[in-house]
């Protein structure tokens, strides 16, 4: 018997396709590029110079916007995505009432953190006194909120951890309701130095939009990107008691660990297939009844090829029939909120029935063939239950099961 | 459930448990040793780049691990629960000061991979060969509780045999010059503790009720995890919305 599902009522974000859910969603649907030239800061040293990037994050009802200004960039996205997730969901008002927590992936919140303010000149990373709090911390003390507040990470796979989490506090009864998403804003001049050290980034730099192309033989690394997206989560029997608008239940979740290495996926896929089957065995679904894929598929040169054997080894044959595409070849490739964001393109196959594609698809590798690749344009079919993979340095390997609502 | 008697939300046995303190001077001496790891080398690209939190964390893992006769155990099914705090505070401010006084200064590579808040559980689950989920939680202030819950989270799951749960800090925090150069003696502790579902007298418990005492660092809690003991001990910890964690040790 399968267990309940949690419940998604709200939904509050903001990435390169836009700063909220359904515009995110039309833009996926019709194959929009959010990537482009970098402008927030001087790229001209830096080997790549364009990123998926939000332009201004928009300030919540109620907030002045001088004040909202003069908050940090991430406390700025966390409020605006938080905010607009409760009032969304129709909890706004009772938010300090109910017991409602927060597990946020955020993976490297301190060296932004410490980076943004030292190149605007400060000093704050020479001194420990003054960080006081976490992102979570401080995004529960200006919601007033009751519950529980975590911060996880795994990399790019951090998304799909903060729902696991959440879902298991909302299982064990530790919390009523839970915001449970992820948010990056490494899209800096160390952020991009950093992982252009590592070799991992398309330095397309003469057609931006262009450059993530998952699948692609022509890919050259991934494109990175910047937002976040944060869900109000709780157990379906208490969302339909309130009439809540159910937006999809999340109903099952796999985890498994490479142990190969720190940056490079295994050459084995097998660890990918097996969060890919935990999660299907945790939903109670089998894969025949899987009909969309979102893939983690970020542009590299090895990771997509590793995930296609993946994708076979659970599939098998019926691999090449389920439709299959790469959010990030839209919005770039947003870290540890690429997971978060990434649930916004299983909802709008979900509610349009019909899969988002994966653009710049125009040459598929070899190497990733015999899946069902919607390629360039979104394709309509009939989407019953989702799955969405997300792996991250560290060997980390997840996969969220969703289903449509009913 | 009767949470004014103060009966356990949760509980999961501690079957395992090791510390360790290891001086900034001494830790290439111990990421050298760590390799050799008693026989049983680890291939030393696996911490060559380690973050100083990441090394002190497996010092106290692989104690954990000797102390419970465990070395010849796998641990491919288990999980990893990683939880540093403050990672990366001197190598930024090298590679600040390095970037805007160098125009030709590019990042290390390494800074991603063993500086992120991940960067300790993937390691512990490089070096043990675990194959089940491996996150980091925490990274700041009150950084132990986050660590107590979402390792009790982890182990009462029953979807892992057990889970590593490895929590590391400095104390004091460097206060780095602007080279990075940490201007006073920094130390890094760790405590590293193996959560399995079920009850013990060795336990970690969610209990309903707030905490009275105050919430202490790693120092403290590696102090109270290596000290030798007849006595049942607890130590508590507040966790804001829910009650307390409290590990009790015999």
């Amino acid at each position: 018997m399968r267990k309940p599902g949690i419940a998604i009522t709200g939904i509050g974000t903001a990435n390169p396709l836009g700063v909220s859910w359904e515009e995110t969603a039309r833009n996926l649907l019709a194959g929009r590029s959010g990537v482009r030239t970098l402008t927030r800061f001087d790229a001209s040293r830096l080997g790549t110079r364009f990123a998926g990037q939000i332009d201004t994050i928009p300030a919540p009802p109620g907030i002045v916007a001088a004040d909202f200004a003069r908050l940090e960039r991430m406390d700025q996205l966390l409020l605006w995505c938080a905010s607009d997730a409760l009032r969304r969901s129709g909890l706004w008002d009772k938010r300090s009432s109910l017991r409602l927590g927060i597990v946020l992936g955020n993976g490297g919140e301190w060296l932004r953190l410490w980076e943004a303010e030292g190149l605007a000149g400060g000093t704050r990373i020479r001194n420990p006194a003054l960080d006081t709090e976490t992102s979570a911390q401080a995004l529960r003390r200006r919601l007033e909120l009751n519950g529980p507040v975590l911060t996880v990470a795994a990399a790019c796979a951090s998304g799909n951890y903060a729902f696991g989490e959440a879902r298991r506090w909302l299982d064990a009864g530790w919390v009523d309701v839970c915001l449970a998403g992820a948010v990056d804003l490494t899209v800096s001049p160390l952020g991009l130095a950093g992982f252009g050290s590592l070799r991992a980034l398309s330095t397309r730099n003469d057609a931006p939009e262009k450059a993530s192309r998952p699948f692609d033989k022509e890919r050259d690394g991934f494109v990175m990107a910047e937002g976040g997206a944060l869900y109000v989560l709780e157990r379906v029997d208490d969302a339909r008691k309130r009439g809540a608008d159910i937006h999809a239940e999340i109903v099952g979740f796999g985890a498994s660990s490479d142990a190969f290495h720190l940056i490079i996926p295994s050459s084995d896929a097998q660890p990918a297939a097996n969060a890919m089957s935990q999660a299907l065995a945790d939903a109670g679904i089998s894969y025949e009844q899987v009909g969309y894929i979102n893939a983690h598929a970020t542009s590299t040169p090895i990771g997509d090829p590793g995930e296609a054997r993946a994708v076979k080894m659970v599939f098998g044959e019926t691999a090449s029939r389920v439709p299959i595409s790469s959010t990030k070849s839209m919005t770039g490739h947003l870290i540890c909120a690429a997971a978060a964001v990434e649930v916004i393109a299983c909802i709008a196959a979900f509610n349009n029935q019909a899969i988002p594609p994966t653009i710049n698809l125009d040459e598929l590798d070899p190497e990733c063939a015999g899946l069902c690749h919607i390629a360039n344009e979104a394709q309509p079919r009939r989407v019953e239950f989702a799955l969405s993979n997300s792996f991250g340095f560290g060997g980390s390997n997840t996969c969220l099961a969703l289903q449509k609502s009913e | 459930m009767n949470q004014e008697a103060g009966k356990a939300l949760a509980s999961c046995r501690v079957a395992a448990r090791g510390s360790a303190i290891v001086p900034l001077a001494q830790v290439d001496a111990i990421r050298a040793k760590l390799a050799q790891n008693n026989g049983k080398p680890i291939p030393l690209k696996h911490v060559k780049n380690s973050d100083e939190q990441t090394i002190a964390g497996l010092l106290a893992l692989f104690e954990a691990v000797r102390a419970a006769g465990w070395q010849e155990r796998s641990f491919r099914d288990w999980g990893v629960v990683g939880a540093p705090r403050f990672l990366g505070r001197m190598s930024v401010t090298a590679t600040l000061n390095k970037y805007l006084t160098d125009p030709r200064y590019s990042v290390s590579p390494h800074i991603i991979p063993n500086q992120s808040l991940h960067s300790l559980a993937s390691t512990v689950s490089l070096v043990l060969n675990v194959q089940g989920p491996n996150y980091g939680v925490g990274g700041g202030p009150r950084h132990v509780a986050d660590a107590f819950l979402a390792g009790l989270s982890a182990a009462i799951s029953g979807r892992q045999p057990g889970v590593w749960l490895v929590i590391s800090e400095f104390d004091p925090e460097p206060i780095p010059d602007a080279t990075g150069e940490p201007t006073n003696d920094v130390i890094a502790h760790a405590v590293a503790l193996a959560l399995e579902p079920g009850d013990g007298t060795n336990r970690l418990q969610l209990l309903p009720k707030a905490a009275g005492n105050v919430s202490l660092g790693v120092a403290e809690l590696a102090g109270f995890v290596a000290e030798p003991s007849t006595q049942k001990r607890a130590w508590q910890y507040p966790v804001a919305g829910l009650g307390r964690l409290e590990l009790s040790l015999n």
